[in-house]
């Protein structure tokens, strides 16, 4: 049974590599920029792809990285995991982008319904087994832990303590403070209500805790945001929001705003994205560049800045795991799960969701 | 009956040298003023603030992520990535916002001017000549045609952005199909405008009387209709200019990764960025708009006010 | 230029009218009558990916059926229409007062005034919803002002309220309203009220049975394209239309979100017919009013 619980593990222990990085070095970077030269001169050297919100995950960082290094201009793209894909259903046979990156649970019903084409970067076999697919439809590049992310200044406002874990969150003093996006648009929104049903004691047939909680938690949410919720949480629209560790921290970190992470003390999961090669991709050179290069150290270490946990343990500094410091609960009590199974189950409680708490009353 | 006692009250009031009715129409006016005052706060207020927070350097209306794209630094390397921001010009007021916006969104700045100028062309040329024929000829489903002109105005954007996107798969991809959805939304304007000028004066007495005297029909054109439609032609203009660059319902929709409206840039600096991004953002939509406004409202006058408008 | 080539100047216009507007018009209703899905139901089907012969066999009013029986959707729906119809009514209502003004009144500055009027009408419905924000939102100034005044930041997070969407709505009705109110008020003859007054009717009386019924197909045709114009208005509902759910935010989740076009077809038509529907008959009556009072 594939579970995430050993990878994570070791990779928060950092011990034993369990998947070195590909050696970047000066020669390999050569080889690179020159196949990128090629790639330009055939296709342009504009690359199109899909779900790359720059406060995510710092693509924003990663992209201006890319485009001021390599020449190669691959504008954000506000698209969710969710939409990407519809986007890449509605737009056969002839997608309009060439890569696309999504919540791995997403991007594994993506390659199962035939969006991707098969392409194995260059290091993948240090890619450990449980991080891609077999056939090489797509590959994870990091991942979060779903946590709270609270924003102190305006929680002191309404003088309710920081919550501490899920059952805090339902209790009345919490009313109108909590979000999570919505679920059947928003990866990681989505993972936030697995988390729920995981932690609850649920299973893949079996929603019914999850969705218990989830109705005693609808009077306290404000919206659930069809776009991402990162500058109304950090404004202090939204006290407290249930998302990824990684968005929490940059916002402490790097947008200096009055943010800290909680680890729910009852457990949390962690959840992988991955990105992919779009078939029928208009421009699948530069894109399988881009496969190849978000596989590198380079790429890796740019995405650990935003506090995602990279693939590559090697990636993440001891500075930035440092940072990494949740004010309340810790990363010991991430509950595993498999992520084919889940992937069987999403659409299934995306509706049960929509039905029974979206349109509760 | 009410009104005699009324006819007697307002006797009996005049006889004191006020009128009664005249109080309460003294009040209703009072009332006017106010609404009418509040109305102009109300509209102007928010053009201010935003203008005020385009060049402000405080940290208003709460912090937004500033780490996007346009602005880090080589990231991987140590160094304030903030150093752009911090280097304000004042101590009250910066041009940074601005700055950014236009590097950011000066290809979409461009390009929705692109398309406004475009419409106002196409719409000119396809306008004037339908309105010619629709005026000095009659022929069959000539109030049809001009009727199902004017049916986007009363269409949501949405829905003739969704029928545009499944009905021409094939140039969906590519930027004209943007061109077309602002097209169909001007076009009603540019033909009403025509067409009332057109059927404000007898130009087919005056275009039969030159062709009496030997003119041909391109003379006739040139020398009678064309000068008597000038004013129309601008008004017109400037409307479809000024519609074509607010348009943001259909063009949404419409947009492709690699070609983007202005408003719709707007409304990703407002879910991306800081108040003072998107103010700095929102001025400079309405310094693109306002001269289109201006002029308007100093040549326009009636025709203005009677076309309605889709926003 | 021959008389019979002449006409051919219109051809340019009909053609891009046929192949613009009415197939893809055509072509929304014929693809809201086939059964859809979306993302969530599994879907993997393009747009527009059906022949004909598969189209003809799959034809159904699930679609139909779905919208008006589904209680999210009647509830958008019903949100949607009550909100523009408030809206327009509101809007003309409250623009009585400046287009009255610009009528009766002088001052200096009255151009500026108008000019001012103008201004939100080139504003796109973004525009509005962040100037909504700004002024009304968790941050915004007026319970900036309203907490500096008092100590405590009423009317904070109104943006995002049914009231704070009316007014939103209504910002950007006012220079229509006006305009056109100003323009039917001017072509009122006051000599009618003299006669009237003379004839001893009280103000209310004035304003019920001789103003209004004049200024009424002014005011409905007014009221009909506020109407048209907040329906289909996507911008500020994007915006500001947070926990209100409207029917063009639906539309928009069911086609990026959802992928589901045929649903959204759906959707688009019922949406279009009442706006269009509500158009005609607000224009006839307006219309049958006018002609009657003429009699």
């Amino acid at each position: 049974m594939r579970t995430l619980l050993p990878v994570l593990a070791l990779a928060l222990l950092g011990l034993v590599q369990t998947a070195e990085a590909t050696h970047f070095d000066a020669k390999a970077q050569a080889e690179f920029r020159a196949a990128l030269e090629e790639a330009k001169k055939a296709e342009g050297n504009r690359l199109i792809g899909y779900d790359h919100q720059p406060n995510y995950a710092n693509w924003g960082g990663v992209q201006k990285f890319f485009t001021d290094k390599y020449g190669v201009i691959w504008p954000p793209d506000m698209k969710s995991s969710v939409t990407a894909m519809a986007a890449l259903i509605a737009e056969q046979p002839k997608p309009q982008a060439s890569v696309v990156y999504y919540n791995a649970a997403i991007g594994v019903q993506a390659a199962e319904r035939g969006l991707h084409e098969p392409y194995k970067p260059k290091g993948w076999e240090l890619i450990p087994p449980e991080h891609k697919d077999p056939d090489g439809r797509w590959f994870n590049i990091h991942y979060g832990t779903i946590a709270f992310v609270v924003n102190t200044k305006a929680l002191e406002q309404t003088k309710v303590p920081v919550p501490k874990c899920w059952s805090d969150l339902v209790k009345p003093e919490y009313r109108n403070l909590v979000a999570y996006d919505d679920p059947t648009v928003q990866g990681t929104a989505f993972d936030a209500i697995f988390t729920a049903l995981w932690i609850h004691g649920g299973s893949y047939d079996n929603f019914a805790p999850g969705l218990e909680y989830l109705k005693k938690l609808h009077p306290n949410i404000i919206s659930y945001n069809k776009e991402t919720s990162y500058n109304p949480s950090l404004r202090g629209e939204i006290p407290i929001w249930i998302h990824a560790d990684g968005s929490g921290y940059k916002m402490k970190y790097h947008d200096g705003g009055p943010i800290e992470v909680v680890i729910p003390c009852e457990g949390t999961t962690a959840f992988p994205l991955n990105v992919a090669l779009v078939r029928n991709a208009p421009t699948p050179r530069l894109a399988k560049l881009a496969l190849d290069w978000l596989n590198t150290e380079e790429a890796q270490r740019i995405f650990a800045e935003a506090f995602f946990r990279p693939i590559h343990p090697g990636a993440l500094t001891p500075e930035i795991e440092a940072k990494m410091k949740p004010l309340y609960g810790s990363y010991d009590k991430i509950k595993s799960y498999d992520l084919a199974k889940k992937v069987k189950m999403v659409d299934a409680f995306k509706k049960a969701w929509v039905e029974q708490v979206r349109r509760s009353r | 009956m009410s009104s005699v006692s009324a006819n007697a009250t307002a006797a009996v009031a005049m006889g004191r040298g006020v009128s009664l009715t005249s109080i309460s129409v003294r009040v209703l006016s009072g009332v006017a003023y106010c609404v009418s005052g509040l109305l102009v706060l109300a509209i102007l207020s928010p053009i201010g603030i935003s203008l005020w927070g385009g060049i402000t350097t405080s940290r208003a209306m709460g912090t937004a992520s500033e780490v996007g794209p346009g602005w880090q630094q080589q990231a991987g390397k140590a160094g304030d990535i903030f150093a752009e921001r911090t280097r304000v010009q004042t101590r009250y007021f910066t041009s940074l916002w601005y700055r950014y916006v236009l590097r950011v969104y000066g290809g979409t700045i461009l390009f929705t001017l692109e398309l406004a100028l475009l419409s106002v062309v196409l719409t000119t040329a396809i306008g004037v000549a339908a309105s010619y024929a629709l005026v000095r000829y009659r022929f069959p489903a000539r109030g049809l045609i001009e009727e199902v002109v004017l049916l986007p105005m009363s269409i949501p954007g949405i829905a003739v952005a969704i029928a545009l996107i499944q009905a021409h798969r094939t140039i969906r991809p590519f930027w004209y199909i943007i061109l077309i959805g602002h097209l169909l939304y001007t076009m009603p304007f540019m033909l009403r405008v025509v067409t009332n000028t057109l059927r404000s004066f007898d130009f087919v007495a005056l275009e039969q009387a030159a062709a009496s005297l030997g003119a041909s029909w391109w003379q006739r054109m040139r020398w009678v209709v064309l000068p008597n439609l000038r004013h129309a032609i601008l008004v017109g203009s400037l409307l479809v200019f000024a519609i074509s660059l607010g348009e943001f319902n259909a063009s949404f929709l419409l947009n492709t990764p690699t070609n983007q409206t202005y408003p719709a840039a707007l409304y990703d600096t407002y879910n991306l960025d800081s108040f003072q991004v998107s103010s700095a953002a929102t001025t400079i939509f309405m310094v693109m708009l306002l001269p289109a406004l201006i002029l308007l409202q100093y040549i326009g006058g009636r025709e203005v006010g009677e076309a309605g408008q889709a926003a | 230029m021959k008389r019979a080539f002449a006409p051919l100047l219109v051809l340019p216009l009909v053609v891009f009218i046929v192949v613009f507007l009415l197939y893809p018009l055509a072509y929304l209703a014929a693809n809201s009558l086939v059964a859809g899905g979306g993302v969530l139901e599994g879907r993997t089907r393009a747009v527009g990916a059906l022949t004909a012969g598969q189209w003809w066999a799959g034809l159904t009013l699930e679609n139909y059926v779905k919208v008006l029986t589904d209680r999210y959707f009647v509830e958008s729906l019903l949100h949607s229409v009550m909100l523009s119809l408030g809206v327009a009514i509101g809007s003309v209502l409250l623009c009585l007062a400046p287009a009255w003004v610009l009528v009766r009144a002088e001052f200096p500055g009255k151009r500026l005034f108008r000019a001012i009027l103008t201004v939100p009408m080139a504003f796109s419905g973004v525009i509005v919803g962040f100037m909504a924000v700004i002024m009304l939102g968790r941050w915004g100034v007026v319970p900036a002002f309203l907490h500096w005044l008092t100590g405590e930041a009423y009317l904070s997070m109104v943006a995002y309220t049914l009231s704070g969407l009316v007014v939103a709505y209504i910002y950007f009705e006012i220079p229509r309203a006006t305009l056109t109110l100003e323009a039917a008020i001017r072509k009122f003859d006051f000599e009618l009220d003299a006669a009237a007054r003379s004839l001893g009717a009280t103000l209310g009386q004035r304003f019920w049975y001789v103003l209004v019924p004049l200024l009424l197909p002014a005011i409905i045709s007014t009221v009909a394209l506020a109407f048209a114009v907040s329906m289909g208005s996507f911008g500020v509902a994007l915006i500001i239309a947070k926990k209100f759910n409207l029917l063009p935010v639906d539309i928009f989740l069911e086609i990026t979100g959802y992928a589901n076009f045929e649903f959204a077809s759906a959707l688009c038509v019922v949406m279009l017919v009442i706006t269009l529907a509500t158009n005609l008959y607000l224009r006839r009556l307006g219309e049958r009013l006018y002609v009657f009072r003429q009699r």
